[in-house]
């Protein structure tokens, strides 16, 4: 299986806590549209991840190796 | 044909009573236990219990009389309940029917069992097995998840399809295992050590659907409880439907009542996520229209002032204009004044003007920018309007000369002359005073005197 380069769970905590961030007053509307580019794009991420998910289903085949076949 | 007088001839109420007395004297029929399925429950007002016992192949009336020590309120049973009774068959002979008297009623299969599982489970609570301290929680978003179940049946079926319906980002994969039978147990424990050793597995789900107390037994054994107890990853036990408690559903770290419900448990919902993920961005985006809008006030009342100030310095220049036209006393000089006023008005506004709208186009870019320069440029902006200001006031000056003189010069040309003291116009004796030089401007030229004696 191909390594991930989208960690998913990673990339929604980080959503929301731009989102915490942007609430805060000190934050200034320059470092807003920053944050606001970069979670632009994760939430861009996080949706083409949504829409491209499919529930793998596997069975292990022997328990001794852990060898799995699709189910 | 029937001859009476051949045969005894008994009445209904003589050869019920003869039965009766058959079976009360057979002590086969007396004491004794006997199993099956409560149906046709009726809890008579009276006390009484009525309910008839059945198997797959045939039925028995029962009673349960209150003065044998029942009462329709502490009947504990219900319809549909495995129950061994024992007591005494009988004949009511007012409707000749034969009925099993209760003496006692207990859930079947409470033997052995039963009393193991009520043991281990008191056992396993004292120590401490059960406690909600324990008990781990589940990751929000599980990339994997490992179910222990059989591969044959509903279950995995109906894990997988919920999964799919809720949330098909994760993965599932399937331990098979047996979920009854003396294997049972070992299988699970060695499914739950593979799952605690694999680090893709976020939770873990044991499974299997309804089935009896005893077919349910394997989920009562100690060693997979403790096993159970000591997964590092989350558990969530869903064994029997949901009236059904094992000891595994009481270690697990969450009881699912039914597989459907544990694969529930284990995921978020993907619209839940999706809408999550659409409404940061809309909350983000009014965060930001806040912080512009703030940022707007704040230079719109910059520019306010800066305005206000232009119109100031607008103002007093047009005083001075106004000055040198009016001592200049003449009016096609007041024209050219007014126009060329108007025409400084406009470029300062044109200019004010400008800037203000650029500052609109950009200002969901670089508000925070201007912002921070704005102070600086505030301040130079307005030099620079007053510098302006200034320059034009001395070309206004200089024009105004030539333009005097353009306008003196037929009135020279018919042999008048003006006198001027430095650069004013002399219009009155009052102006001049004894010695001062003052310059007289012919036509043709310019003679400089000096004042010997002033005639008022």
């Amino acid at each position: 299986m191909a390594k991930k380069t989208f960690d998913f769970e990673k990339s929604m905590k980080r959503i929301r806590e731009i989102s915490e961030k942007m609430q805060l007053d000190e934050l200034t509307l320059d470092e807003s549209m920053k944050m606001f580019e970069e979670g632009s794009k994760l939430i861009e991420e996080c949706q083409n991840y949504l829409e491209t998910a499919e529930l793998k289903v596997r069975k292990i085949i022997d328990k001794e190796s852990g060898q799995a076949e699709e189910f | 044909m029937i001859h009476e007088d051949l045969q005894t001839v008994y009445s209904v109420g003589e050869i019920t009573q003869y039965i009766k007395d058959i079976i009360d004297g057979n002590d086969a029929l007396q004491n004794i236990y006997i199993k099956g399925e409560i149906s046709n429950l009726t809890k008579a007002s009276s006390g009484h219990v009525y309910f008839t016992l059945k198997d797959k192949s045939s039925q028995l009336p029962c009673v349960m009389f209150r003065n044998f020590g029942f009462s329709s309120t502490n009947f504990n049973f219900k319809q549909g309940d495995q129950v061994m009774i024992r007591g005494s068959f009988s004949i009511y002979v007012p409707h000749g029917r034969y009925q099993f008297y209760v003496r006692e009623i207990q859930q079947a299969g409470l033997g052995m069992l039963y009393q193991q599982f009520l043991l281990l489970k008191s056992k396993l609570e004292e120590e401490g097995l059960f406690d909600e301290k324990h008990k781990k929680t589940l990751i929000e978003v599980p990339e994997k998840i490992g179910v222990l179940t059989s591969p044959d049946g509903a279950v995995i079926h109906d894990i997988i399809k919920t999964l799919k319906r809720k949330y098909p980002l994760t993965e599932l994969l399937l331990y098979p295992v047996m979920v009854q039978g003396e294997q049972a147990a070992a299988q699970i424990i060695q499914g739950l050590y593979y799952f605690n050793t694999n680090p893709d597995i976020d939770v873990i789900i044991i499974a299997r659907g309804g089935g009896s107390f005893e077919d349910l037994s394997c989920f009562n054994d100690e060693k997979l409880a403790r096993a159970i107890f000591n997964s590092i990853k989350p558990v969530i036990s869903a064994v029997g439907h949901e009236t059904d408690f094992t000891i595994a559903d009481f270690v697990a770290d969450y009881r699912a009542p039914t597989p459907t419900a544990a694969a529930e448990l284990a995921v978020p919902d993907i619209l839940d996520i999706t809408n999550e993920i659409n409404e940061s961005k809309l909350f983000w985006l009014k965060q930001i229209q806040d912080k512009v809008s703030d940022q707007k006030i704040y230079l719109d009342d910059t520019f306010r002032n800066i305005h206000q100030q232009i119109k100031r310095n607008i103002k007093s220049a047009k005083k001075e204009l106004y000055y040198y036209a009016r001592i200049s006393g003449s009016s096609s000089l007041r024209e050219k004044l007014k126009v060329f006023q108007l025409q400084l008005i406009e470029r300062i506004n044109k200019k004010h003007k400008n800037s203000f709208f650029q500052l609109k186009m950009n200002e969901y870019r670089s508000l925070e920018s201007l912002h921070k320069t704005l102070k600086k440029t505030k301040l130079n902006f307005q030099n620079n309007i007053m510098e302006r200001i200034f320059i034009n006031k001395r070309f206004l000056e200089s024009e105004q000369q030539k333009i005097n003189m353009l306008d003196i010069s037929s009135t020279l040309k018919r042999g008048f002359s003006i006198s001027m003291k430095g650069d004013k116009l002399i219009s009155s004796v009052n102006d001049i005073e004894i010695d001062d030089q003052l310059t007289t401007i012919f036509k043709d030229g310019r003679l400089i005197s000096k004042v010997k004696n002033i005639n008022k």
